[in-house]
């Protein structure tokens, strides 16, 4: 492309905005609001500009192929970190989308309050965050931006190239809303396809209180089932229940139970916990309480490209034969997850000096596709390396409704302005 | 704005009303030429089609009215799918109906064509509490779900009032809520897969058993879209493990003011109850006449508040919860000592709307929500809206998170008075989006409100919402004229009288006296 388009595109964001490769072809925009945000994706669309939303070099390669040889822009929203507003009154506030979770939870933390995002999301944005639907251990007791955001603010390419670059909304500023279409839903999880997300509002929490973990020493998958069933129909509110598991050749997990409260309400977590161990067998011990913040501020910072999920009642038996396909394979699994709720991150590290586990992925997750649906039809596996829409449109999704996101993808971005973020 | 999509243009419908007569002749071509199609599909019993059972169906718990030109009652999926195509092929309208106890005209047939109720659907199909999911067709009653499993330890959370007879497919269509989705969050939290028939009869999936399925979250989006996207005809919901313990409080106040302000100081005290609701004075009057709860009736406003948990949390912030309102002027705080004093407390607020017919011929619902900390000067000011109305307005809502349910109260029988209900409401409505608020919380929108919504929304968000609308439900045929804004010239609107009508009583003198 020549040097005039993107010239015009300087003059709407400004010198600090803008930076193309001397090539021509792939540029950084960073917007400072959302009008800017609109702007550049109106400018997108009517110059035949892939716009992918996420912080990243300027250089640096897309994952997707789609629409490979038209010019690209990454639209990183780093300039955009404002607070909105903040009622701590009414447990409620929202920010430019660019805004970390660390910013995020550093403002809340002077009130006494907080988001569960966690999980290593620190310096993710709450875009980033809400794009790739990402969540952490505390989702176990809190839920997922699904359950959190009251509202949002995108720049949207709907209606074709005369009409990209609208500014629209979805939801408010209140915590029970149901007017119109729940756009929250839609565009968390949509990965930057449908929408560039600009502004998020959040109900947010009374910071946790004081807070425990136990930890059980699983020694096979049987004794896992048991642990996750028992808790199941225990009345304890945990806020987390994860499943941690290195090689795993017989079902070897570690499982950390965590929750808050009083004393003599920790004290009887700790007492029904110890029981529930008891009954099956397994060493229930608590975590020394200098080691429990740290345990979980360094839980799941490692990366974890795949992620499975599946109904709970099956999970156990989905992940005893995930861990066996893999190492017929010869690789060695890494697990991480949501045991409560079953929602798994696994990483497949090949053995020392091979390389050989990136050629054979795919292969291996259309085998895991194929197993699994012999456990339930509603598994699932996503790999980051694939594109977002194969997972719905080779998985069980396929036939269900996967047609119908190929059709609203279509209709919300008919030029094809978005490419998918990162997951 | 954006580029319109199809179906969205005024003039679409503008073009429509300039030949009404035209208009219907054709209607009553296509409906006879529908009928014994329908009849063969569904048997004599599944079409009604004469003008008294037709009736049944004019109204919900609404106020709105509109004549359906049939009603039919499909038994299995395969005759929604069978509907939707004849439907599609004679070009007429469906309207999804299940108990029809919705309060925003959201099943109401606003320009005639088939109301298709699910309410023979009522198969609970499966129950997994190892996986907490039960799968149900539509027109399952919400409460049935809880009482067939209550020997497993689990239950389905939603309870909005109408609970023992509103459907979950209705529960779905509208995001229902109730008083305790406080701690637990309103209908689309506790649904993870929907079966959904769309309007050219085609079947999709979306969900399932397992929580974040790759691809987008279409459940999300299908659940609260009134009607307008799909038919639902089978949803898989989460099951939620009962409290070990549950608490539940009165707090009884001689100030409205100083009830509100509990509210704040209890979310500021970091304790979330599962329940917080808030009753005035004249509200909790009329209750107390009516259900005998044990309100006191000397009171300007009381809020029965639950806590949930293990046994020892439950007690911690039930006392909290106590000296809270106490700091914040309570006159006493009362809590009940079994679970019949339980039943009896909630007995008034689930049992309340039922009860305001004993002291008005009507009153309107509204539904709005505020942020919590403005409870107080919004109740101040719904009371100078009535006032300048010339109508007395009560007060019972979901105060934990805002959610507010002014009762205006007319008389039906009189010419002009129903308006003057609805422009009063409107004006409430319009007070609680100038604070900051919401025109809906858990009614919808519905035909009551779609006018409503260029308050909150501008004209791309609704646009961009027409595009939603129309990947599903190109031709607007699938319950037209909701949620979206429609042209009011078309509405027609009568009025439902109270067989119990009667003047206002002395109930209302008592309550006026003592917020005074």
């Amino acid at each position: 492309m020549t040097n005039a388009p993107w010239e015009e595109l300087e003059r709407l964001l400004g010198p600090e905005g803008l930076c193309v490769e001397p090539a021509g072809q792939r540029a950084l925009a960073r917007p400072a609001d959302t009008e800017q945000t609109a702007a550049a994706v109106r400018w997108a669309a009517g110059h035949r500009v892939k716009i992918t939303v996420g912080a990243g070099d300027v250089g640096e390669a897309d994952r997707n192929t789609a629409g490979a040889g038209q010019p690209r822009m990454r639209l990183d929203l780093a300039r955009m970190r404002r607070l909105r507003f903040f009622e701590p009154g009414d447990l409620t506030a929202g920010w430019d989308a660019g805004a970390t979770a660390a910013e995020v939870n550093a403002t809340l933390a002077a009130r006494g309050q907080f988001l569960p995002l966690d999980g290593g999301a620190g310096e993710a944005t709450l875009g980033a965050i809400l794009g790739a639907h990402r969540s952490g251990p505390l989702r176990h007791g809190f839920g997922t931006v699904r359950d959190f955001v009251i509202g949002v603010e995108a720049v949207t390419a709907a209606g074709g190239d005369g009409a990209a670059g609208q500014i629209v909304h979805g939801g408010g500023k209140v915590v029970k809303n149901v007017a119109g279409y729940d756009l929250m839903r839609l565009l968390i999880g949509s990965r930057g396809t449908l929408a560039v997300i600009t502004g998020v509002n959040c109900k947010v929490f009374p910071a946790l209180q004081a807070t425990e973990t136990v930890r059980f020493r699983i020694p096979d998958w049987a004794a896992a089932e048991r642990l996750r069933s028992r808790l199941l129909h225990s009345p304890l509110r945990l806020i987390a229940l994860e499943a941690a598991g290195d090689g795993m050749a017989s079902g070897e997990l570690t499982a950390l139970a965590r929750f808050q409260g009083s004393e003599a309400v920790r004290a009887r977590y700790r007492k029904e916990l110890a029981a529930a161990g008891g009954e099956l067998g397994l060493a229930a011990e608590a975590i020394e309480p200098e080691q429990e913040i740290p345990l979980w501020a360094g839980w799941e910072k490692e990366p974890m490209p795949l992620r499975l999920g599946a109904p709970s009642g099956v999970a156990i038996e989905l992940l005893r034969r995930t861990v066996a396909l893999a190492r017929e394979q010869g690789w060695r699994p890494r697990l991480r997850g949501r045991l409560g709720i079953a929602v798994f991150a696994l990483a497949l590290d090949p053995p020392a000096g091979s390389r050989t586990r990136i050629g054979n992925q795919r292969e291996w997750n259309q085998r895991w596709r194929a197993m699994a649906a012999g456990v339930h039809p509603d598994a699932w596996l996503r790999d980051s390396a694939e594109p977002f829409a194969a997972a719905w449109e080779t998985g069980s999704g396929a036939e269900k409704s996967g047609g119908w996101m190929r059709r609203l993808r279509h209709q919300l971005d008919p030029a094809s302005v978005f490419v998918e973020a990162e997951a | 704005m954006l580029a319109r999509p199809p179906g969205a243009n005024p003039a679409a419908r503008a073009s429509y009303r300039l030949a009404p007569a035209t208009f219907i002749l054709k209607a009553m071509d296509k409906i006879a030429a529908i009928r014994p199609k329908l009849e063969a599909l569904l048997g004599a019993s599944g079409v009604v089609a004469d003008r008294l059972g037709r009736m049944l169906y004019e109204y919900d718990g609404g106020v709105d009215r509109g004549q359906p030109d049939l009603v039919v009652f499909p038994r299995q999926r395969d005759h929604v799918v069978a509907i939707l195509r004849l439907a599609a092929e004679h070009g007429l309208a469906i309207i999804p109906r299940g108990a029809g106890t919705g309060l925003s005209g959201g099943a109401v047939a606003r320009d005639g064509g088939i109301i298709l109720s699910l309410n023979r659907m009522r198969q609970i199909l499966s129950v997994e509490i190892e996986n907490q999911r039960a799968r149900v067709q539509p027109g399952v009653v919400n409460l049935e779900l809880s009482e067939r499993i209550s020997g497993t330890g689990f239950y389905f959370v939603p309870d909005p009032s109408s609970q023992k007879a509103c459907t979950i497919g209705g529960n779905v269509a509208e995001n229902s809520g109730g008083p305790h989705t406080l701690a637990y969050g309103v209908t689309v939290n506790h649904v993870t897969g929907l079966e959904i028939v769309l309007p050219n009869g085609q079947t999709i999936e979306t969900g399932g058993m397992a929580l974040d399925p790759p691809g987008y979250d279409l459940t999300g989006l299908f659940v609260g879209s009134e009607g307008t996207l799909g038919v639902v005809t089978a949803v898989t919901v989460k099951l939620t493990r009962r409290p070990e313990a549950v608490r539940t409080l009165l707090a009884i106040y001689d100030d409205v003011d100083r009830a509100a302000e509990s509210v704040s100081a209890i979310t500021a005290a970091g304790i979330t109850p599962a329940a917080l609701e808030m009753l005035d004075g004249f509200t909790l009057r009329a209750v107390e006449a009516a259900v005998n709860a044990g309100y006191p009736l000397d009171s300007a406003a009381v809020l029965l508040i639950e806590i949930e948990g293990l046994e020892e949390e439950a007690a911690e912030h039930a006392t909290a919860v106590e000296a809270v309102c106490q700091r914040a002027g309570a006159r006493e705080v009362r809590q009940a000592q079994d679970a019949a004093q339980r039943a009896r407390l909630w007995a008034g607020r689930k049992q309340a709307f039922g009860a305001m017919g004993r002291i008005c011929p009507n009153f309107y619902v509204m539904d709005g929500v505020i942020p919590r900390t403005r409870i107080g000067p919004v109740l101040r000011g719904i009371e100078a809206i009535g006032r300048r109305f010339g109508l007395r307005v009560g007060n019972i809502f979901h105060a934990g998170d805002g959610n507010l349910h002014p009762l205006v109260f007319f008389d039906g029988r009189q010419a002009g008075q129903l308006e003057l209900a609805r422009d009063a409401s409107r004006d409430i409505i319009r007070l609680c989006v100038e604070q900051g608020g919401s025109i809906t919380g858990e009614h919808g929108v519905g035909m009551e409100k779609d006018d409503l919504m260029p308050l909150i929304f501008t004209e791309a968000d609704l646009d961009f919402m027409r595009w939603l609308r129309h990947v599903f439900n190109p031709e607007s045929r699938l319950n037209p004229g909701k949620l979206l804004p429609a042209y009011k010239s078309c509405r027609e609107t009568a009025l439902a009288t109270h067989p119990a009508g009667a003047a206002l009583g002395e109930i209302i003198g008592a309550g006026i006296g003592a917020q005074n």
